[in-house]
């Protein structure tokens, strides 16, 4: 290889040398050049080893669309893993390395597993290595032997801001038909963000010449035309990542992500030039056409002096005009195909006048390496039945080979995009058949190849894409995408069996042609599985060189059309993204009451339910968690404890059919009920199962107030507006959530405590169990509650947020004699469970309806409608299929069983422990299990617990504590 | 009564910038404000005096420097803007109006200013603010994954917007956005005029 004489539009400084390193070893390059192509400008052809075999392995693409350019650098005293040499500017002083090599890239020790190959192929491990006892040996093995860089693990942490932006228009690649999309879109009045992955705009249409400037003229004059267009702009070195809902693309630039939000996508990201699959045709040297096209036409490298080019279009012979331009002598053209079109024939001609040979129905049957492990010849043969070689063949001494036998649509964001995709036969790829709004393509991802007809697709396209962002129908025009190629550009079938192998189809994961007949024979014959056992398109490259040749492979071994195998699914993200640009700050979001400041001072131990962040115990010196939780439970029984409990949801109802929405909405009835009191809700969706249960307080005869779940609040009020709209009701919804605290004071001598702050009438006959009254608490007008979740007396305390560290600071100074003291979610939980109360999404499930759970007593099924009462009907008519129950273990101090656990009846599963608690109060340890009704209804059953150990349980009615309820309603402190 | 900032626990250990950074925060909660709805709250607010803006997701303004937002068809936020604040708790103390409801507005608010502070809102918020031609654009959406109210408001050469959040999201959201504005520079900045444990009867 070697630097070429200055080239008008070179991307390189050649005023700026750098100096750099490879393999230790000093090297130069310019301004401009990436590592790969001033690897190359030194004549460095072997640039990496391979993934498995540790192959020798050379540049590819040249595009950052193949896995043998990654390099570990060390640069400015950072070690930088897995960089792209393709498209990582070269700086000054970087010390690069080759990856995943023993002992160095020219003496790598590892090269010796590709002597042990054979006994390596796809899948040997799934067959090796299963013995559970040996696996971690193995797994550590191959991990050790496996991976690229390697990770500096006291690399500085550093945070990447992501940005969001926003365009009506953005244009994904910037060739030609990216750029008249653009142009067309802005000259259209659309605002126009225009993006490609490398350095500069212009595509193929600047490096594809074919011998010739016209077309790269034209490229230029479109180039000038977007730099000065004051609605377009340009982001180079930039690639789409991703494309998730409503038109939202993540932009990879080299600092950050950005997350665009446009109003219309036009996907005009080309296509991948694809390998052709014969005997060794990974050596370095051997390289896609258009990578040693963009070799030649930005770094002015010359990749090789003598070269042959393998083609099946007329992409190749273009590309052997343009190594004779830059002084490359071409061995010959092979063409696969019998009969090449006409585009390939006028091109033939003009090589054959500068006496290039030509051969049509050949393959390359074999590559072969020199000393230094590059391609030194080929063996070129007639290409006969079943893809095989004929016995006779002729050698050509080349030091390059370049491939073009086809291309492979970049269609990975489209399909992310929702759009559906056909086989056309007349290019011999995929194309668009159906687009989603605002989403439209153009150029070769379409199957247009021309130039020209690019220009024009991208005119109509962009035009299209403004249209639609301004709501207006696009102009009539005569022409739609033509393909305005003569012939057809993809060979149905570049692949040549050969009885060595070795016969690369996925370059990342040493995936051979062999591997591939083995996995269908194995079974393995559609797409995904197919991809899961070989790997194929699961490395760095992620299939953009290997996927087509899969499916041609899969197709023939089913002895059926590439169309009909299907395709592997594109998930986001499209290409390798930089960890360091996901590892940004993580917002997810966490909720706290505004009493965390006081919790943390009481000593919480925190735990998060759902978004919020709630003291699961307050944590006391010298004494154990569980000997915390017992102490808060005792003040609970004995005294007084105050919980915090505002993450409850909580929301208002307002309006003249207020009562009536209620009505429809939980399975109790609610227009009955009197203004100051409250009742119990149980919320069904339409199968009759439970979905939230909470206390729904009536204010006045047109206002509720009411509580739902910690978790299910935001859902819940979506789902109530929903139905207010649907149902037409004079209602008016408020959420209430956050904007209220609140605080449960419970024990017997809770009345005491709250009598000192109030203004309201505590006394039993004013205020009774489950009523509701409004007043002053400190100062603050609150909503008093009696409910007894944790079975004693006790108040739920609601008060406006921004005065509730007043409350709860005035509560504990009121209480502080009774010894007052806070308790957190967990005793609540032994506290509830004693009670026998049910906590729904704990001991119910997505299944559970109120007759397994006990709660028939909660729905009035005599009302006309509420949700899930149809469904009720008619399992009130079937057999039951679980039961909620208690129960009590015979021998309380065994292993405590977990929730989950395993119900037995004999040897067979009869159901699972739904909450399980030791109970400091009754000194047993008590529980709920949903069981089958056979278990249901006998005494006793098993649980299964940890380690497999078996312990008799005795069902228990409820609730376990305090059955009259008499706790609940004291009338005087004891 | 007492009121106290939900990010009051964030001032108790603040370490507060100058004024003139390039992007600033500043907690308003303090602020005396109602929210309400219904079918009757347009002609209610109306006839108490107030300036109702007729789109809904708008705003306005009137001469003392009260904000009315309409926050749907008939959903609004009522806000004393600066120290003129005796018509705003006047009508919140009236709130019992047939086919008036109370909607209880405990926010979290603060301001967000600066020259830099459109950089901070693409950042961390998917609304192009910028390209919104509205004049009094009221914007509800989701920062840093919590869901806000946003007014956007000229002040002088650069925009400074409001920002309103559930309470319990407020300390999450204002820790996260001081932490970016530091990096640009700026940060939170106190009010001495209002504090935030201020008590008040």
């Amino acid at each position: 290889m070697k630097r070429l004489p200055p080239l008008s539009g070179e991307w390189i400084d050649r005023k700026q040398p750098i100096a750099f390193t490879f393999e230790g070893q000093p090297f130069s390059g310019f301004a401009g050049d990436t590592i790969s192509s001033a690897l190359a400008a030194n004549g460095q052809r072997i640039i990496g080893r391979s993934f498995k075999y540790h192959r020798p392995r050379g540049l590819l693409s040249v595009a950052n669309h193949d896995s043998n350019a990654i390099m570990q650098v060390q640069h400015h005293g950072r070690t930088l893993p897995n960089v792209r040499a393709d498209v990582t500017p070269l700086a000054d002083g970087m010390r690069v390395t080759a990856v995943n090599t023993r002992g160095g890239l020219a003496k790598d020790s590892l090269h010796l597993l590709d002597r042990l190959s054979a006994f390596l192929p796809v899948g040997f491990y799934y067959k090796a290595f299963h013995s559970k006892r040996f696996f971690p040996r193995w797994e550590r093995l191959f991990r050790n032997l496996a991976g690229l860089s390697e990770l500096d693990l006291h690399s500085s942490r550093r945070r990447t801001p992501k940005a969001y932006a926003f365009t009506d228009v953005l244009v994904v690649g910037a060739g030609p038909s990216g750029l008249a999309a653009a142009l067309s879109a802005a000259d259209n009045g659309a605002q126009v963000m225009l993006v490609d992955e490398n350095a500069g705009p212009g595509g193929s249409g600047l490096y594809a010449r074919g011998g010739q400037d016209a077309d790269a003229r034209q490229t230029l004059q479109l180039m000038e035309r977007v730099r000065q267009h004051p609605r377009i702009q340009v982001l180079c070195n930039t690639y789409a990542a991703g494309y998730y809902a409503d038109h939202w693309v993540a932009l990879i630039t080299p600092t950050e992500m950005v997350k665009v939000r446009a109003a219309s996508v036009v996907f005009a990201q080309g296509a991948f030039e694809q390998p052709a699959v014969f005997h060794n045709n990974d050596l370095p040297g051997i390289l896609l056409a258009s990578g040693a096209q963009r070799l030649l036409s930005r770094y002015a490298v010359a990749p090789c002096q003598r070269v042959l080019v393998l083609t099946a279009n007329p992409q190749g012979y273009a590309a052997a005009l343009d190594a004779l331009e830059h002084g490359i002598e071409v061995a010959g053209i092979v063409d696969l195909r019998t009969a090449p079109g006409p585009a390939s024939t006028q091109l033939a001609e003009r090589l054959q006048a500068r006496g290039v040979p030509v051969s049509t129905s050949a393959i390359i049957e074999n590559a072969r390496a020199g000393v230094d492990g590059c391609v030194r010849s080929v063996v070129v043969k007639t290409r006969g039945q079943d893809d095989v070689a004929t016995a006779a063949g002729q050698t050509h001494e080349v030091d390059g080979v370049w491939m073009s036998v086809g291309f492979a649509p970049a269609h990975s964001l489209l399909l992310q995009a929702g759009a559906r995709l056909q086989m056309e036969s007349s290019v011999g790829q995929y194309v668009p058949s159906m687009l989603p709004a605002g989403i439209f393509s153009c150029g070769k991802v379409t199957g247009v190849y021309g130039f020209t007809s690019r220009l024009t697709d991208g005119t109509r396209v962009g035009e299209q894409a403004a249209a639609y962002v301004q709501r207006r129908a696009p102009k009539p025009r005569s022409t739609a995408g033509t393909p305005g190629m003569m012939e057809m550009p993809n060979h149905p079938y570049p692949i040549v069996a050969h009885a060595k192998g070795k016969n690369f189809i996925d370059f990342d994961e040493d995936l051979q042609l062999k591997d591939f007949a083995n996995a269908v024979q194995e079974g393995f014959d559609s797409i995904e599985l197919l991809k899961r056992y070989t790997t194929v398109g699961m490395g760095p490259s992620q299939g953009k060189h290997s996927n087509l040749n899969a499916l041609r492979i899969l197709a023939k071994l089913r002895s059926e059309a590439v169309g009909r195998v299907g395709a592997p699914t594109a998930r986001p993200m499209f290409h390798p993204v930089p960890l360091s640009h996901l590892a940004g700050r993580s917002f997810s979001p966490e909720r706290a009451t505004q009493l965390a400041g006081a919790h943390e001072a009481l000593g919480a131990v925190w735990m998060l339910a759902g978004q919020w962040k709630r003291p699961e115990y307050y944590a006391v010196a010298g004494l154990s968690r569980a000997a915390a939780i017992e102490q808060e439970v005792r003040a609970v029984r004995e005294g007084a404890g105050l919980i915090d409990v505002g993450t409850l949801g909580k929301i208002e109802i307002h309006g003249p059919d207020a009562a009536e929405f209620l009505d429809r909405v939980y399975a109790g009835r609610y227009g009955t009920l009197t203004a100051g009191m409250t009742r119990y809700g149980l919320m069904l969706d339409e199968s009759g199962v439970i979905i939230d249960d909470g206390v729904i307080a009536r204010l006045a005869d047109e206002s509720f107030y009411f509580t739902t779940t910690t978790g299910n609040s935001a859902s819940i009020y979506r789902e109530l507006g929903r139905l207010a709209t649907q149902w037409n009701l004079k209602v008016g919804l408020v959420n209430a959530t956050g904007h209220y605290a609140a605080f449960n004071l419970a024990g017997p001598l809770s009345r005491r405590i709250l009598a000192r702050l109030t203004t309201v009438d505590l006394a039993q006959s004013s205020f009774p169990f489950l009523g509701l009254r409004e007043g002053l608490v400190a100062g603050v007008p609150a909503r008093l509650m009696r409910v007894g979740f944790v079975g004693e007396l006790g108040y739920e305390i609601h008060v406006p947020v921004h005065s509730a560290l007043h409350v709860w600071e005035a509560l504990f100074a009121a209480g502080a004699a009774e010894a007052i003291r806070p308790f957190g979610v967990e005793a609540q939980r032994v506290l509830r469970l004693e009670k026998g109360h049910l906590i729904v999404g704990q001991d119910t499930d997505g299944l559970t309806d109120p007759l397994q759970a006990g709660c028939e007593w909660a729905i009035k099924m005599d009302k006309p409608f509420f949700i899930g009462q149809r469904s009720l009907r008619i399992l009130q008519k079937m057999p039951k299929r679980q039961h909620l129950v208690g129960f009590r273990l015979t021998a309380p101090g065994t292993d405590l069983p977990q929730e989950g656990h395993l119900v037995l009846a004999g040897t067979e599963m009869a159901g699972r422990v739904t909450s399980v608690t030791r109970s400091p109060t009754l000194q047993a340890v008590i529980g709920l299990a949903m069981v089958t009704p056979a278990v249901a209804t006998g005494t006793g059953f098993r649980i299964r617990i940890d380690g497999g150990r078996e312990v008799d349980a005795i069902i228990t009615p409820l609730p376990f504590y305090d059955a009259a309820g008499a706790r609940q309603k004291l009338a005087e402190a004891p | 009564m007492t009121r106290r900032s939900p990010l009051a626990d964030w001032h108790l250990q603040a370490s507060y910038c100058c004024a003139g950074v390039p992007v600033w925060l500043q907690d308003c909660s303090w602020r005396q404000r109602f929210g309400c709805k219904g079918p009757e709250a347009t002609p209610w607010l109306e006839a108490l005096g107030f300036t109702v803006p007729q789109p809904a997701n708008s705003c306005a303004f009137d001469a003392n420097d009260i904000l009315v937002a309409r926050l749907g068809t008939t959903e609004f936020l009522v806000e004393a803007m600066s120290a003129t604040t005796q018509s705003v708790i006047a009508a919140r103390e009236r709130l019992s109006v047939p086919g008036v409801y109370p909607v209880i507005r405990q926010d979290a608010a603060f301001i967000l200013g600066g020259p830099r502070a459109t950089d901070l809102l693409l950042e961390t918020c998917s609304y192009p603010f910028a390209s919104d031609a509205r004049s009094t654009p009221v914007v509800m959406t989701s920062m840093v994954g919590a869901g806000v109210t946003v007014v956007p408001r000229r002040a002088g050469e650069t925009t400074e917007f409001n920002v309103w959040c559930d309470p319990s999201f407020g300390l999450y959201l204002w820790s996260t956005l001081v932490e970016i504005a530091q990096e640009m520079g700026g940060g939170a900045i106190a009010d001495g005029q209002q504090s935030t444990l201020r008590g008040e009867s």
